[in-house]
Parts: C-alpha cells; structure tokens; sequence
C-alpha cells in the first residue's frame, strides 16, 4: 500500500541520497522504495534539487583577497622599554598614595597638620610657670600702650584664645590675663598660615620621575607607530 | 609546500604562508559568500572580513578540515552581513547599469570564453538558482550552500554551522523541498539544457 511521505521519510530520502544513512536504515529504505511508487517519486524531487544545486556556476573571486601586514596588525610591536616604562610609572603612583599614608618619615599628611597648627602647639606645649616667668618682660613694656592693646583686642580674639590656651592656677589670674593678652598682639597681627600640601624630598623626586617615565613612553611609543606607518606606507 | 606546512607557517604569524592559503581557497570562500548573500559587494566583504578573522583566529585552529573551519568563519560572517543588513535599507541583488537598470546579464558572471548563448544561459540558470537559494531561511541556505555548492559532508556542516547533525539532515531535505517546488515555479526560465535534464531525472 502506498502513502504520502512524511516529512521523517523525506529527512531519510534525503539523508539516503548522500550516503549518509547506516546500513540497516539503507536497506530499509531501499525495500520501501521497490514497493512505494510515492516514495520513489519523493526520491526523483530530491535527487532534482540535488542536481540543480550540484550545477550551479562556480563564481571565481572578483579579486585577490589577500592581506597586508596593515589588514592585520591592529598594533605596532612596542620596543620592550614601553611596557617597563609603563610599570615603573604605575609603581611610582602607588608609592607616590602610599607616601602620604605612611606613618613615619616620608608622611606629607603630618607636615601638613605641622604646618597649619604650629603655634597652638607650641602654646600647649609651653607649661603655666614658663608663662608666669615671662610675664614680667611683657610688663615691662609701657603701662599705655598695654592698657590700649587691652581695649583693642577683640572679644572674639580672647575668647578664641581662651580655648586654646591651658587654664592658668587661679592665683596668678590676673598676671595671666594680661600675659594673654600681649600674646595676643603678635599672634593676631601674624597672618593664619594657609594650609599647603608640602611634599618631602622623596615625594618630589617620585614626582619628577613619574614625569620623565611617562614622557618617555609616550614618546618611545609615538616614534614607534611614526616608524611603523612610513614602513607599511 | 603542502596545505598543512603552509598552516603551521601562518600560524607562527607567516604572512606570506598565509596569502598562499587565502590565494587556494578565496573563490571558495567567495562563492559560499555570494550564495548566502546574494550580493558581490557583501559577498566580497564578508570573504575578506573572513580572511581577516581566520588570520588572527589561526593560533585556535586545532587540526581537523580546514576548508570547513575556513567555512564556518565565511558563514560567520555572511550571518553578521544579514543581521546589519536587516538594521539597514535593502541593496539590490543585481549590479545596476550606468541608468540604474539592473542588467539582464551581468558582466560579473560573463565567461568571454562561451558563445553569448552559452553566457545567457549560464546567467539564467544562476539567477534562477540564486534566487531560489534567496528565498530560503538563512539557516537552511548555509546547509545548502555547505553540503551542495561546496560539498561538504554532513559531519563537517555540523562542525561548520555548530549545528547538530540531525538538524543538518532536517534542513537539507526541507530546503532540497522548498527548491524543489521553486525550480518548478521557474521552469520555463530555465535554460534547455537544463530542462533536458530535469526531464530525464524524473
């Protein structure tokens, strides 16, 4: 009895047409399409197609397709400085951040706060009797001149003053007050120091040598593509 | 020097072992271009975007057919061809004359050696061919194009496409189908020779 292939006989056909079946399905399409006029019709439209196919015009290229050192060289070999120069500069950024984090020596954060803070240090530093040994010297500046200094200075000065100086014994509060109050003259007329970002002698030579590095490479690797490019031009 | 000498030459960034391996296979690779396609100027571009890509892919090619590895990048590249073409407007297939007429037979398939008959029929029975290939789904046109046009077993089209060799099996017979039934629709475009033997095939 004949019937309609389906599309799995078709997929055998075809698989049968090339050779690409295993024995025993061979032989089994091989008996179907002795009995199955259908079948063997199907096989016709396939060998058809095959043979159009198989005749189709080979097209020869329309021209050579052969590359040039330029199609695939995305890059120029770098000499092996470049890639030295470019790790040094990195290891001299790291050190460079690390300078600034190190607790001893080479530490900028440390000159920084030295900088901006130097005289209330010092103030705190300086014990009360120190103070009180002192105070005879300014009081020997002219009585006027104090008194006039006296009214001068702002509230605000003594006030500022008065937190950042140690509390003086109550017994010599009047001595002290006067102390603070020539002290307060010079360090009002100073001008606040600005903070400023003071680099170590090794900070500044990493800095320089980061430069040097960086150019270098940079150059190396430019002379290197210029090189390159006339060479492939 | 043999294929597989001129292999392991290019491998080591031998240009010149290369160009003589691109020389052996660039019409194949062309004409598997074109197939897919359907347009030289893609065709042509996807053949050297191909030859491009299998030079500096040449280090992981690791033994094996190197017709089909070299087809399985062409194919690549032709799919990356239809997917930017389907962001952009569509070209014609046909190469246009100096009046923007698409020519009845193009100089590009023109054999000067053949008689103009010859030539005409050749050009018709490509035209045909080429566009009942066109009318395929990608997917079955690179089975196609694969295992008839450039021969390919089974096996090395699966390798090819990464496809497996049932879906290979399954493709090819509803393309060889589907062409059949088109072949039909044009028979009488077709050129006699052609038609004699389609005659004695059924």
């Amino acid at each position: 009895m004949s019937k309609k292939p389906s599309f799995r006989d078709l997929t055998q056909l075809s698989a049968y047409l090339d050779g690409e079946l295993s024995a025993s399905a061979q032989k089994r399409i091989k008996d179907r399409l002795a009995r199955d006029p259908e079948f063997a019709t199907a096989l016709d439209d396939l060998r058809l197609s095959r043979t159009v196919l198989r005749r189709t015009p080979q097209r020869r290229a329309p021209r050579n397709f052969t590359l040039s050192p330029q199609m695939v060289a995305k890059r120029p070999p770098m000499p092996r400085l470049v890639p030295a120069l470019n790790y040094a500069s990195l290891a001299m950024v790291l050190l460079f951040v690390f300078s600034f984090l190190a607790p001893v020596g080479t530490g900028g954060v440390a000159n920084q706060e030295l900088a901006a803070a130097p005289m209330a240090m010092e103030m705190e530093e300086m014990p009360a009797p120190a103070l009180a040994e002192e105070a005879p010297e300014m009081a020997a500046e002219p009585a006027a001149d104090s008194a006039m200094e006296e009214e001068a200075a702002p509230a605000e000065e003594e006030a500022g003053l008065a937190e950042r100086t140690t509390p003086l014994p109550t017994a010599e509060g009047v001595q002290a007050e006067k102390t603070d109050a020539n002290a307060a003259v010079p360090a009002s007329a100073m001008p606040e120091p600005e903070p400023q970002l003071l680099l170590t002698g090794y900070q500044r030579a990493l800095v320089i040598f980061l430069g040097v590095s960086v150019f270098l490479s940079w150059a190396l690797r430019r002379a290197t593509i210029a090189k390159w490019r006339k060479k492939l031009s | 020097m043999d294929e597989s000498a001129l292999i392991r030459s290019a491998q080591k960034g031998d240009l010149d072992a290369f160009n003589r391996l691109v020389l052996a296979y660039q019409d194949m690779l062309y004409n598997t271009a074109y197939r897919v396609l359907g347009d030289p100027a893609l065709a042509a571009d996807a053949t050297q975007e191909a030859f491009i890509s299998a030079f500096n892919k040449l280090k992981s090619y690791r033994g094996g057919s190197f017709k089909a590895w070299l087809l399985r990048i062409v194919t690549n590249a032709c799919y990356d061809e239809l997917r930017r073409q389907k962001r952009r407007p569509q070209t014609p297939l046909a190469p246009l004359s100096e009046n923007d007429k698409e020519m009845e037979t193009p100089r590009w398939i023109a054999d000067p050696t053949a008689s103009p008959e010859a030539q005409l029929e050749k050009a018709e029975l490509d035209r045909a061919i080429q566009n009942c290939i066109e009318n395929l789904p990608p997917d079955f046109r690179a089975v196609v194009v694969l295992t008839e046009i450039q021969g390919l077993p089974y096996k090395e089209a699966a390798a090819a496409l990464k496809t497996p060799l049932g879906t290979i099996r399954s493709r090819l017979a509803r393309a060889r189908i589907r062409l059949r039934d088109c072949l039909q629709a044009i028979r009488e475009l077709l050129p006699a020779a052609f038609r004699l033997e389609e005659g004695s095939a059924l």
